[in-house]
């Protein structure tokens, strides 16, 4: 649905993004992950064919953003950072504006604007003037717009932004439920959003892609190391022993009584791993699992280096 | 292509009469326009009571000359006056509110953009002028009135107008505050009239130059009830000009900020 392949983009001199590649599938699920100014925007921008990239090649909903992007535009549902509302506009007229605008017939305009105020659960407000309406409520009326015309392909910039925990949930439970009908690429820099929401995870930092893997692969191969802290006299020989663990695939001492254990798989490994330095006579000061949630997944990949 | 020109001319027709602003414009086109008015009725008045005095007997009083074709000029002046305020967040503001990534993200050409907003502003105006033609008809009351001239005078004014309207939002284009648009447009406008005055004290080939330049000298043939392709053209032309100047601006780089 997606191929992204070296796309850059510069802000005069500076690079938004630096050369990112990555693919998404029709169906998936995808969380575009990243701290502020990794590039998120500016990447969905580009998709959309908003903005031209400086170089590099963008395929979305099989067509090039260069050659095709009226095919595309007729494609994708998108809401913005700042979601683009029409404020002096009632609800309903607006969204049947944006419903005209995105080339749903005539005749079809009324019930798929029922159906885009029932999905974002704006029934009472519908007659209500933009302006007049909380910041939360402007967000739903965003994303309403996006996914009038039932697109192929929805690009959600930070959807969940301005809502208060229960609205949060909502459309979550919203996006969830699209899921199937439309492939989704939604921003974020919330993490628990993404593990719930999410199968698949893009981590961009500093404009270039740090991690593209689903959720569970991510953070399964980041819980997969351990750090073992003892006190004890013959380092050597536990570390060989430690190798004889079949499920250890390395060991690196990092100071005299830190030890950096990876994984192949973890197997109630702990147990393991205490025991052979018992045997070894080692005092056990600590045994700690590394990276166990996306969070950390995530600040490991974007905050050290 | 016609479709999506509607569905944004309508949107924005509709938009219009949310917006405080317009009423503004109208109030004021009506106001100035009927003060006008009435000023050249008591004049015409005037002068049909001297006409009526013994002395004057061979003095034929024509409501065209005497009172339409001036009035026609005036309104050309109305017009650029309140033009300014309806054009002036046309572009300006969709970008302000970043409404523009909406438009741009949605299968619509630029042109598309650009001649719909263009035809919701020429609406409007079209409708303020069909109210003040009215006032013709009321005049035809108290005399023969020519209606023939009297028409080629509005379609002078809608062409006029719809030059302004095209100038108006491509200076929209220009920049994100409404506000700075609007003094941008006016002061333009303004130059067109100073310009058009100031034409015969510079010499024969500056006057004709400058003349030919100043979009709203163009309208007193018309407002004399003369018809001339030639002027027909030239509008035609500027519009044609101005908008693809804004589609251009539309293209540009800067909106994508
Ligand atoms: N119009 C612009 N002109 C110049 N630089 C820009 C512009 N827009 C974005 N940038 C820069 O590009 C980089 C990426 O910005 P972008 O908005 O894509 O980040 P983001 O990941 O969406 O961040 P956030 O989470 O804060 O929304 C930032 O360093 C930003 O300063
Ligand atoms: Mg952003």
């Amino acid at each position: 649905m997606i191929k992204v392949q070296n796309l850059t983009k510069f802000y005069g001199k500076t690079a938004a993004i630096d050369g990112i590649s990555f693919q998404v599938n029709k169906g998936e699920i995808v969380g575009f992950l990243g701290p502020n100014g990794a590039g998120k925007s500016t990447t969905m921008k580009i998709l959309t064919c908003f903005l031209p990239p400086t170089s590099g090649e963008a395929e979305v909903c099989g067509f090039s953003i260069f050659q095709n992007s009226m095919e595309i535009k007729k494609r994708i549902g998108y809401l913005p950072e700042n979601p683009p509302l029409y404020k002096e506009m009632k609800v309903r007229s607006y969204l049947e504006f944006v419903a005209n605008l995105k080339g749903v017939p005539f005749s079809q305009v009324k019930s798929f604007t029922n159906e885009a105020i029932e999905k974002c659960n704006l029934q009472s407000y519908s007659e209500f003037e933009i302006f007049k309406l909380s910041k939360g409520y402007k967000q739903r009326v965003g994303l309403a717009q996006a996914l009038i015309h039932k697109p192929e392909l929805l690009i959600l910039d930070e959807p969940t932004s301005g809502l208060d925990p229960t609205q949060i949930h909502e459309v979550r439970n919203l996006i969830t439920s699209l899921a199937g009908k439309h492939t989704i690429l939604l921003s974020t820099h919330i993490l628990p959003e993404v593990s719930m929401t999410c199968e698949k995870v893009v981590i961009i930092n500093k404009g270039k892609i740090a991690a593209c893997d689903s959720v569970e692969n991510l953070t399964r191969s980041f819980a997969l190391t351990y750090t073992l802290k003892v006190r004890g006299e013959n380092t050597e020989k536990l570390i060989s022993e430690l190798h004889q663990i079949p499920e250890v695939s390395s060991v690196d001492l990092e100071t005299n009584e830190t030890l950096k254990i990876k994984l192949k798989e973890d197997r109630e490994t702990a147990v393991k791993i205490s025991n052979c330095a018992f045997k070894n006579e080692f005092l056990l000061l600590e045994l700690k699992k590394e990276a166990a949630s996306l969070e950390e997944v995530f600040i490991k990949l974007v905050f050290t280096e | 292509m016609l479709k999506n020109i509607y569905i944004i001319a309508s949107k924005e027709i509709k938009s219009y009469f949310l917006l405080p602003s317009t009423y503004v414009a109208i109030a004021f086109f009506l106001l100035l326009s009927g003060y006008l008015f009435n000023g050249l009725l008591h004049s015409f008045f005037k002068t049909m009571a001297l006409a009526n005095l013994p002395e004057y007997d061979s003095l034929v009083v024509n409501i065209n000359t005497l009172f339409l074709s001036p009035f026609i000029l005036n309104l050309s002046f109305v017009a650029s006056i309140i033009l300014p305020i309806l054009t002036m967040g046309t572009l300006a503001e969709e970008r302000k509110l970043s409404t523009i990534e909406l438009l741009f993200t949605s299968p619509i050409t630029n042109w598309e953009i650009v001649i719909g907003k263009f035809f919701a502003v020429l609406t409007l105006y079209t409708f303020l002028l069909t109210i003040t033609f009215s006032y013709s008809v009321f005049i035809s009351f108290y005399g023969e009135v020519e209606f023939l001239p009297v028409f080629v005078g509005y379609c002078g004014l809608f062409l006029m107008g719809a030059t302004l309207i095209s100038l108006g939002i491509f200076i929209s284009s220009t920049t994100e505050s409404q506000i700075l648009a609007a003094i941008g447009t006016f002061v333009v406008f303004f130059l067109l009239w100073v310009i058009k005055s100031i034409a015969p004290a510079l010499g024969e080939t500056w006057e004709s130059i400058l003349l030919y330049v100043s979009v709203v000298n163009h309208v007193s043939s018309f407002s004399r009830g003369i018809f001339e392709l030639r002027n027909v053209i030239f509008y035609l032309s500027a519009i044609s000009f101005a908008l693809f100047l804004t589609r251009n601006s539309l293209e540009s780089n800067k909106w994508k900020g």
